[in-house]
């Protein structure tokens, strides 16, 4: 009996330590991302959507990020409430797009360029677990983040990345997007 | 006392086997049918989905984080030549491929996982900056100082040499056919020394 118990134990432990671990391991990834951004990147905070030059090796803290990109991105945190997010897709961009992600690195939501029916600004609802659409915003999208905290991450796809005009022209464009508490 | 160190070594043992057990399945690549495999390039069947399943959604925080679903964008990645050897700082190769289906596509080499640092800045080549050999063909000169048409230098350090393909917004054709959709060669040319 005591050795049937002890091998129950065993494989109990193991079978714990095995799910915590794979269960753990995004949030971790995330986290340790997220550190990395904030070290390398001026102005980043939650809730603030900071833009990065493109990918560089000297700046390079997501695993194969993509060095065709300028992004501009934010940490989330929906303690406070809902948030909202505006851009106006940059016609320099071969490709646009802004996705969140939870913290478990799920994404919980995409717009790309191609989703939009008309040009100008396009305002995106983000709301956590279990808030509700505040009836004073009127949003064309609304996101909801299965966790309490994510990322939200703008991509535009450069057509040259050593072509210096066109990036300063695409990052300039980029610079429109905002982010903020619902007001 | 002998009872105690023998029921701590236990305890010890079990939690090594389950936190070596899942990081084993978290770095082979996830659940059974979790990986799909086009000769020597290879995707995630559900990356950046919800329907990823633990493992895979581990394995692409470590590698890939914040990667979008294939619908969006389809990501190969490749660490081998057609040969099925490993890709090699000391080595030559030709990466010969078509225009792909899809609105934007893109060649790019990491090391360990990261961008190689080179004087020329450059890290890919895409849809729109290859210079093409015939209509609708490319070929990429992979070798570590980027020498040669449409040139991508591996550098000369140690570590993991690895080609991504994205895919953006790739055809519909391509989310149902990521095993067999025609995909870039990679042709080893010459090695500085012979394995």
């Amino acid at each position: 009996m005591r050795r049937l118990l002890l091998s129950l134990g065993f494989v109990t432990l193991a079978s714990l330590s095995h799910a915590l671990v794979v269960w753990v391991a995004p949030y971790v990834a995330t986290d340790r991302v997220v550190a990395g951004i904030a070290r390398t990147r001026e102005g980043f905070a939650p809730n603030r959507l900071s833009f990065a030059a493109p990918a560089s090796p000297s700046r390079d803290v997501v695993p194969m990020s993509n060095p065709d990109t300028v992004v501009a991105s934010s940490w989330l945190d929906l303690d406070a409430g809902p948030l909202v997010f505006t851009a106006d897709p940059p016609s320099e961009a071969v490709y646009w797009s802004v996705s969140i992600f939870a913290h478990d690195s799920d994404t919980d939501f995409i717009l790309s360029d191609r989703d939009l029916t008309a040009r100008g600004d396009v305002r995106v609802l983000i709301l956590g677990p279990g808030q509700a659409q505040p009836e004073s915003l009127e949003a064309d999208h609304v996101a909801r983040l299965s966790t309490r905290r994510g990322f939200l991450l703008v991509r535009a796809i450069m057509r040259d990345r050593n072509d210096a005009a066109h990036v300063a022209a695409l990052t300039e464009q980029m610079r429109d997007a905002s982010l903020g508490p619902v007001r | 006392m002998a009872r105690l160190m023998g029921w701590i070594g236990a305890g010890l043992l079990a939690l090594a086997l389950g936190v070596g057990s899942a990081g084993a399945m978290i770095l082979w690549g996830g659940a059974p049918g979790a990986r799909i495999t086009n000769g020597v390039w290879e995707t995630g069947r559900d990356t950046g989905s919800g329907a990823t399943d633990p493992y895979s959604r581990a394995r692409i925080a470590i590698f890939g984080l914040w990667a979008l679903p294939p619908e969006e964008v389809v990501y190969y990645t490749a660490y081998t030549d057609e040969d099925g050897q490993a890709l090699r700082h000391d080595c030559r190769y030709e990466v010969r491929g078509h225009i792909l289906p899809a609105r934007w596509f893109s060649l790019t080499a990491y090391r360990d996982f990261h961008l190689i640092p080179n004087p020329a800045q450059r890290h890919s080549w895409s849809a729109t900056t290859l210079e093409r050999r015939e209509p609708g063909e490319w070929v990429v000169s992979l070798n570590a100082s980027g020498e040669g048409v449409n040139g991508l230098p591996m550098g000369r350090g140690d570590g993991v040499l690895a080609l991504s393909l994205r895919l953006y917004q790739p055809d519909p054709i391509v989310a149902a056919n990521r095993a067999s959709l025609a995909l870039p060669r990679i042709v080893r040319m010459s090695c500085a020394r012979e394995q």
